[in-house]
C-alpha cells in the first residue's frame, strides 16, 4: 500500500544528498562508505546514556573525512540519516529504494553500497525506531470482589450490593493497582461504555472512505 | 478558450493533481504543475509506468525526466507531432493545451479513476493504513500479558532544537550535534525533517515567480515560518540546552573587600549589567507592543461590526430610497394613477369576492356528504350496540327463569325428602348387598372352574397313566412270549403277567363303575330332594280325598239317576 510519492524528503535534503553526486564538491565512495556506516550503525543501535560511544564526535576526528569539514560532515550525516530514518518507517522496498536513489543521480557503486548496509541493518532500525514513544500504563489483570454492605457510620443501615473492582497496570515493567468500588449499575454502564469502544473500532475499521477531496472533510467529520 | 481551460484544470484536479483554487487557465500552470499533470495523466491511463511525478531539483534530471515524458506521451497517448522535452519546460500555451487535451480524451472512464485517487490521496492512504491494521489487530487472537512480544516503549519522545545549530557559524555545528544525547537524537532528526517537509509545502502554496523577487519573498517568509512555528517548537522540542542562569552572587561592597581584584573583571561585570538593563527595557517594550496590539486588534473587530451594522442600516435606507424613487415617479401622472390604483383595487375586490363564491360553493357539498357520512358511521355503530344489548337482556332474562325453577324444584325434592320415612334400608344397603352378592357368586364361580379344571387334569392323568399300562403290557407281553416258547419260568411269569393284568383291568373296570354308580346316586339323592322339597304328599292325600269325594258324588248321581229311570 506505501506508494512511492508518500516517502517525501524536505528539498534541503534532497539538495543534500543531490549533492553527494556532484562532480565539485562531491564525495569520494570512500567517505560514503564511512559515513554509511556510521549513520547505519549508530542507527541500529539501541541508544544509551553512555556518552563515550558517540559516533558523531568519532566522525569528526576521522581523518580520510578531514577534507570535506565538519560542517559538510555535519549536513551530510543529518541528511543521510533523515532519509534512512525515513526508508525504515516507510517499510520501503528495495526497488522503490532504487529508484528514488536514482533521481539523485548517484553512482551505481554509491547507490549499491547504501543498498548493502541499509538492507542488512533495516530490521534492526526498524526496532530501534519503534522503542520510541510514549505508552500509557497498559491494563494486565483485574481483581473484583463483590460485598454486601449491611450498615455505614454515614447513612445507617443500608443493605446493598457493591463491586470492589482492582485492575492491575504495568508500565514500564512496574506494577500497580487501581482499585476503585462500584455498583451493579455504574459497572453495567462501564462494560456498555468499553463495547461502544470496541464497536467504534470496528466500525473505523470497516469504514469507506470517501474517495473525493469533499469526501475527505465527512470522514474528518466521523472521526 | 477558458472553458477548455477550466475543463482541463477540472480532470486534472479530478485525478489527484494539487491545483489551486487561483489557478484558473493554462497561463498559470507553473512547470511543476504540467509535469505533475501530464505525468498523473500518463500512470492513469498506463499504470505500469514508473514516472516521477515530482520535478527533481536539478537540470540534467529535469531533461531525463521531460524525455521519458514526451516518449510515453507518443507511445501511449499516441500523440502526433512535434514533442521533446521543451514543450513540458518551456513550452508555449497553446501546446500544452494541445497534449493536456489529447491526454485526457485518453484517459480512462471513471470507474477507473477513483482507484488513482485513493492512491494520490495521503490522507486516505493513510487512513487506509490504519484500517489494515485495526483489522489485523482486531483479528488477532487474545494473549495474557507475560506473552506478549512486544512490551511498551522504552524511550520517551524527546528532541532538541536542531535547527538552531543550522544558522549557526560552522565550526559550532558538529560540536551540537555530538552533543545531542543519543536518546534523543533520532527524534531530533525527525522533528526537523517533518518542519523542513512543513516548510517546503507552505512555501510551495505561495506562487514563486521567476526573478528578483524570490529572495525577498524568501526573507518574508522565514519569520512567518518563525512565528508560525513557534507553537510548535514550544510543544515538541524540550530545550535542554537552556543552561540555568545562576542566581548572581551580591555585590561585595567595597569596603568589606579582601584582595584587590583584577581591573578587568569590572569592567565585564558592568558590561554584563548593562546588557542585563537594555534587555529588561526591551522586553518591556516587547510586553507594552503586546498590549497594544492586543488593543488595535480589539478595536478592530469592534469597527468591524460597527461597519457590518452600518451596511445593513445601508442596504435598508436604500430599499427605502428606492421606494420613494418610484413613488415619486409615479406623481407627475399621479390621477391616472390613482385611477388606476383605485380600478385595480375594485377589480381585486371582485376577484375576491369570487373566488370566495366559488369556494363556498365546492365546499358545501363536500361539507355535507361529510357530516352525513359521520351520522352513518355513528348510527352504524349505535346500532350494532342497541340489538347486541337487546339480546344480552334477552338471554339474561331466559337465565333467570331458569335459576328460578330449578330452585322450585330443589324445595320440593328437599321436602319430599325429608318426609319420607327413614329407614335403615337405605340405597346404600341395597347396593352393598348387591355388590357382596356378586362377589360372593364371583368366588362361587372360580371355584366351579378351579374343581373343573381339577376334574380334567386327573382324567388327563389317568388316561395317559392307562395308555402307559397297556403299552407297557403289549411290550412284555410280547417280550415274554418270545422267551416263553422255550423257557419255563418264562412261561410261569408270562401266566403271572397275564394274571396281574386281568387282575388290574378288572380293579380299573370297577373303580370306574363305582364312580360311576356314586355318581348316579348323588344325582338321584338331588332328585329325591327336589321331589321332596315340592312336599306332594298332603296334596296327594288332599287330592285322594277329592277324588273319593267326587266318586261318592258320580255313585251318588248314578243311583238317583238309575233310580230315577226305574220309576
Amino acid at each position: 500500500m506505501v506508494d512511492n510519492t508518500f516517502f517525501e524528503l524536505s528539498s534541503i535534503v534532497q539538495s543534500n544528498l543531490l549533492s553527494l553526486s556532484d562532480n565539485k564538491t562531491g564525495v569520494s565512495l570512500e567517505e560514503f562508505g564511512i559515513i554509511i556506516d556510521t549513520v547505519c550503525n549508530s542507527l541500529a543501535k539501541i541508544p544509551s546514556t553512555d556518552e563515550s560511544q558517540n559516533a558523531i564526535k568519532q566522525l569528526e576526528v576521522n581523518k580520510p573525512l578531514g577534507k570535506l569539514g565538519p560542517q559538510r560532515i555535519s549536513e551530510l550525516y543529518t541528511s543521510l540519516s533523515k532519509f534512512i530514518i525515513q526508508a525504515a518507517s516507510q517499510n520501503i522496498s528495495s526497488s522503490q529504494l532504487e529508484s528514488k536513489l536514482k533521481t539523485f543521480n548517484w553512482s551505481s557503486e554509491k547507490i549499491d553500497r547504501l543498498m548493502k548496509v541499509f538492507l542488512v541493518n533495516q530490521s534492526k532500525i526498524q526496532a530501534v525506531l519503534r522503542l520510541y514513544g510514549s505508552s500509557p500504563p497498559k491494563l494486565v489483570d483485574v481483581n473484583w470482589r463483590l460485598d454486601y454492605r449491611l450498615e455505614t457510620n454515614t447513612r445507617g443501615p443500608v443493605h446493598e450490593l457493591m463491586y470492589i473492582i482492582e485492575l492491575l497496570l504495568e508500565d514500564k515493567g512496574r506494577r500497580e493497582p487501581l482499585t476503585f468500588t462500584a455498583s451493579h449499575a455504574e459497572l453495567e454502564d462501564l462494560v456498555n461504555t468499553l463495547k461502544d469502544a470496541c464497536h467504534s473500532v470496528k466500525r473505523v475499521a470497516l469504514l469507506k472512505l470517501g474517495l473525493q477531496k469533499k469526501g475527505n472533510k465527512l470522514t474528518h467529520e466521523v472521526q | 478558450m477558458e472553458e477548455t481551460d477550466g475543463i482541463i484544470i477540472e480532470t486534472l484536479r479530478k485525478i489527484g493533481c494539487d491545483i489551486e483554487d487561483d489557478v484558473t487557465s493554462i497561463a498559470h500552470f507553473t512547470t511543476e504543475i504540467v509535469i505533475e499533470g501530464v505525468v498523473k495523466c500518463l500512470v492513469s491511463i498506463h499504470p505500469d509506468l514508473q514516472l516521477n511525478h515530482r520535478m527533481p531539483p536539478n537540470l540534467p534530471a529535469r531533461y531525463k525526466l521531460c524525455m521519458e515524458i514526451a516518449k510515453a506521451c507518443k507511445e501511449v497517448a499516441g500523440y502526433k507531432g512535434d514533442l521533446g522535452y521543451e514543450t513540458f519546460l518551456h513550452g508555449s500555451q497553446a501546446e500544452i493545451r494541445n497534449v493536456f487535451a489529447i491526454l485526457i480524451q485518453k484517459l480512462p472512464k471513471v470507474n477507473e479513476q477513483p482507484i488513482a485517487d485513493s492512491i494520490m490521496d495521503p490522507f486516505a492512504c493513510t487512513m487506509g493504513k490504519i484500517q489494515n491494521d485495526i483489522l489485523r489487530q482486531l483479528h488477532q487472537p487474545w494473549l495474557p500479558y507475560f506473552s506478549n512480544p512486544s512490551s511498551g516503549n522504552s524511550f520517551p519522545f524527546h528532541s532538541t532544537d536542531l535547527s538552531k545549530a543550522v544558522n549557526t557559524s560552522g565550526r559550532h555545528h558538529l560540536l551540537k550535534l555530538s552533543s545531542v544525547p543519543t536518546i534523543q537524537l533520532i527524534p531530533s532528526l525527525i522533528e526537523t525533517h517533518i518542519s523542513e517537509l512543513a516548510a517546503d509545502k507552505y512555501q510551495y502554496k505561495f506562487p514563486i515567480k521567476k526573478g528578483s523577487n524570490f529572495k525577498r519573498e524568501q526573507e518574508f517568509l522565514s519569520p512567518a515560518q518563525s512565528s508560525r512555528f513557534s507553537l510548535v517548537r514550544l510543544l515538541n522540542f524540550t530545550d535542554i540546552d537552556k543552561k540555568k542562569k545562576k542566581p548572581q552572587p551580591p555585590p561585595k561592597p567595597s569596603h568589606l573587600g579582601g584582595a584587590p581584584k583584577t581591573e578587568g573583571l569590572p569592567t565585564i561585570e558592568e558590561q554584563c549589567q548593562k546588557l542585563n538593563i537594555v534587555m529588561e527595557n526591551l522586553e518591556r517594550d516587547l510586553q507594552l507592543r503586546q498590549e497594544e496590539l492586543a488593543d488595535a486588534t480589539e478595536e478592530v473587530a469592534n469597527l468591524k461590526c460597527i461597519i457590518q451594522c452600518k451596511e445593513t442600516e445601508q442596504d435598508a435606507l436604500r430599499n427605502e430610497l428606492d421606494r420613494q424613487e418610484k413613488l415619486h415617479a409615479l406623481l407627475p401622472d399621479a390621477p391616472a394613477h390613482l385611477h388606476r390604483m383605485k380600478s385595480l383595487l375594485e377589480s381585486n375586490k371582485e376577484k375576491i369576492a369570487a373566488l370566495e363564491e366559488q369556494w363556498s360553493k365546492i365546499k358545501k357539498p363536500l361539507d355535507d356528504e361529510y357530516q352525513r357520512c359521520l351520522q352513518l358511521q355513528e348510527n352504524s355503530i349505535a346500532e350494532k350496540f342497541k340489538a347486541e344489548l337487546e339480546n344480552t337482556v334477552l338471554s339474561l332474562r331466559q337465565v333467570v327463569k331458569e335459576i328460578r325453577t330449578k330452585e322450585d324444584a330443589i324445595e320440593k325434592l328437599q321436602t319430599h325428602i325429608e318426609s319420607m320415612p327413614s329407614s335403615v334400608l337405605t340405597r346404600t344397603f341395597y347396593t352393598q348387598r348387591i355388590l357382596s352378592i356378586v362377589a360372593n357368586v364371583k368366588k362361587q364361580n372360580e371355584e366351579m372352574h378351579r374343581v373343573l379344571e381339577d376334574v380334567k387334569s386327573v382324567q388327563r392323568e389317568i388316561n395317559s397313566i392307562q395308555g402307559k399300562v397297556e403299552r407297557t403290557f403289549t411290550v412284555t407281553d410280547e417280550i415274554i412270549f418270545r422267551v416263553a416258547k422255550s423257557d419255563e419260568a418264562a412261561r410261569r411269569i408270562y401266566k403271572f403277567l397275564i394274571s396281574l393284568q386281568t387282575d388290574c383291568s378288572d380293579i380299573q373296570r370297577l373303580v370306574k363303575e363305582s364312580g360311576n354308580l356314586s355318581r348316579e346316586i348323588k344325582d338321584l339323592e338331588e332328585q329325591a330332594e327336589t321331589e321332596l322339597r315340592r312336599n306332594i304328599v298332603p296334596k296327594l292325600r288332599q287330592l285322594q280325598i277329592d277324588l273319593e269325594q267326587i266318586r261318592q258324588e258320580n255313585r251318588i248321581m248314578e243311583e238317583r239317576v238309575n233310580s230315577g229311570g226305574k220309576l
